[in-house]
């Protein structure tokens, strides 16, 4: 590795004020677990790392009255996955948080640092677009908030600004008839995924779908919606067999809602239609 | 430089470290505690792993500066090391650091009789991975031993005789068996640089 300063700032105007000073040679860290690989290969050589560590509007998970999630960039998948989080959309999260990696990463890996790496195969990031996440950024003048689909810009990535950092994510509040499934096709268990799908589906008492979100990661430069299958399964009941609605209708979208993806193309085009199937089949039974 | 201060096995150890230092680098360079293996050096293998405040984190993947103020606890923190005469052929007597076999984990008395280590260089990573999974969940299911040691790659044993030495070694937890504080068991002095 290159030589660095290491740096510990108290706050996120003090994060972003040592960001600037370092005039494009700083970086932040927070579980390192991007980071730390990316420096042992020399990809990345900063010479400033600013560690949110000590960052207190980073940290924590919170619950608004309005039903809102908040979680603070440096929430590690473990701290997810260890929390309590039952109702609605939000209840996708812990499940996502506990498929990544293996439980050593996780204890160190932190959702900013997922959203940040803008990895097309990450996990975190497709359930961020699957529920309509906001991220906040913080820079010297002042803060933004913006859709997490658009601070995915593509490939490793994002909308941030110098002197910019990614303070926290929301989730917006969800209806407890919300279903949730997430499935995530690799061959080792510790792989970043081949292909994933996340659904949400919510279903009245009468058992008719009133509102669909189905999102594929590592199909694509980023996350993706597939809105014709979203459209297909609102207003159908689950009574018909949604699956195979849903899987047909992955497989036969319009070709500018198809998979786009970088790598094994053609295997990926094959499978992500069956996996759409599954998650769809996953959210309707309630299981995994 | 910058200065790092941890707690390692009960112990406190400061040391002044080059900011590049890896956790690993700190346990294995500065303590002096070899157990802990260097496997991939890629947050792979899983053979690197030790626990943070109780949490196993893969040490190779780690700035020893992240984890200033931590109480660190590595392999040799299981079981009461003492100096056992080892020897070498010359006649002159010698010393090295050995194992109070009455004093293992019961994790590591397992993995002993099960035929769960064979050349050894996986064994702390999992056993410190094992720990931290017995320590939140006491009765784990086969499955949920697999899950736990899924950043573990072991190379010789094909897994199997490590799950059944940790199913082992929960039951007997579980039943009773003694597990002592790592500060009761490091009795020699994590040392220096090597060859200082």
């Amino acid at each position: 590795m290159r030589p660095f300063r290491y740096v510990r700032p108290g706050s996120l105007a003090e994060a972003s004020a040592a960001l600037t000073e370092g005039d494009g040679e700083a970086t932040v860290i927070a579980g390192g677990q991007s980071l730390l690989l990316a420096m042992k290969d020399r990809r990345a050589r900063p010479g400033v790392l600013v560690s949110l560590r000590d960052v207190h509007e980073a940290r924590g998970i919170s619950h608004e009255d309005d039903g809102t999630l908040t979680l603070g960039a440096t929430t590690t998948y473990w701290q997810l996955y260890t929390h309590r989080l039952d109702s609605g959309a939000h209840a996708i999260l812990p499940r996502v948080a506990g498929e990544i990696a293996d439980v050593p990463v996780r204890r160190m890996g932190t959702v900013g640092g997922a959203l940040c790496q803008a990895d097309p195969a990450f996990d975190f990031p497709l359930a961020a677009v699957l529920c309509d996440a906001e991220v906040e950024l913080a820079g010297g003048d002042g803060a933004r908030r913006l859709p997490a689909a658009e601070f995915l810009r593509g490939p490793f990535a994002t909308a941030l600004e110098p002197g910019e950092v990614l303070a926290r994510i929301r989730f917006p509040a969800s209806a407890p008839t919300v279903r949730s499934a997430f499935v995530k096709h690799r061959l080792r268990r510790f792989d970043s995924a081949i292909v994933s799908v996340g659904c949400l589906l919510d279903v009245d008492d009468a058992g008719q779908v009133t509102g669909a979100s189905v999102a594929c990661g590592s199909v694509g430069p980023v996350p993706v919606r597939l809105p014709a299958v979203e459209d297909a399964l609102v207003g159908s009941s689950l009574e018909e067999d949604l699956a195979d609605l849903a899987r047909k209708r992955a497989a036969d979208g319009p070709p500018e809602e198809r998979a786009n993806p970088m790598i094994m193309a053609g295997y990926k085009r094959d499978v992500l239609p069956a996996l759409v199937g599954r998650a769809v089949a996953a959210a309707t039974d309630g299981r995994e | 430089m910058e200065q790092v201060s941890v707690t390692i096995n009960g112990r406190p150890f400061e040391a002044e470290v080059d900011e590049r230092t890896l956790l690993i680098d700190l346990i294995r360079d500065e303590a002096g505690l070899t157990g802990t293996h260097a496997g991939c050096w890629e947050a792979r293998c899983g053979c690197c792993a030790v626990l943070v405040d109780g949490g196993s984190v893969k040490s190779c993947n780690v700035l020893a500066l992240q984890v200033d103020g931590a109480q660190i606890t590595t392999v040799e923190g299981l079981a009461r090391e003492e100096l056992l005469p080892f020897g070498n052929g010359t006649g002159v007597a010698v010393e090295a650091r050995g194992v109070d076999v009455g004093s293992l984990h019961p994790l590591q008395a397992a993995f002993r009789e099960h035929g769960a280590v064979q050349c050894g260089f996986c064994t702390p990573g999992m056993l410190m991975v094992l720990v931290d999974l017995l320590d939140r969940n006491p009765d784990p299911s086969d499955e949920e031993v697999r899950e736990a040691i899924r950043g573990n790659l072991c190379r010789c044993t094909g897994y199997q005789k490590i799950v059944e030495a940790t199913l082992d070694a929960a039951r007997r937890m579980r039943a009773g068996a003694p597990v002592a504080a790592a500060s009761q068991h490091a009795s020699i002095e994590a040392r220096g640089h090597l060859g200082s």
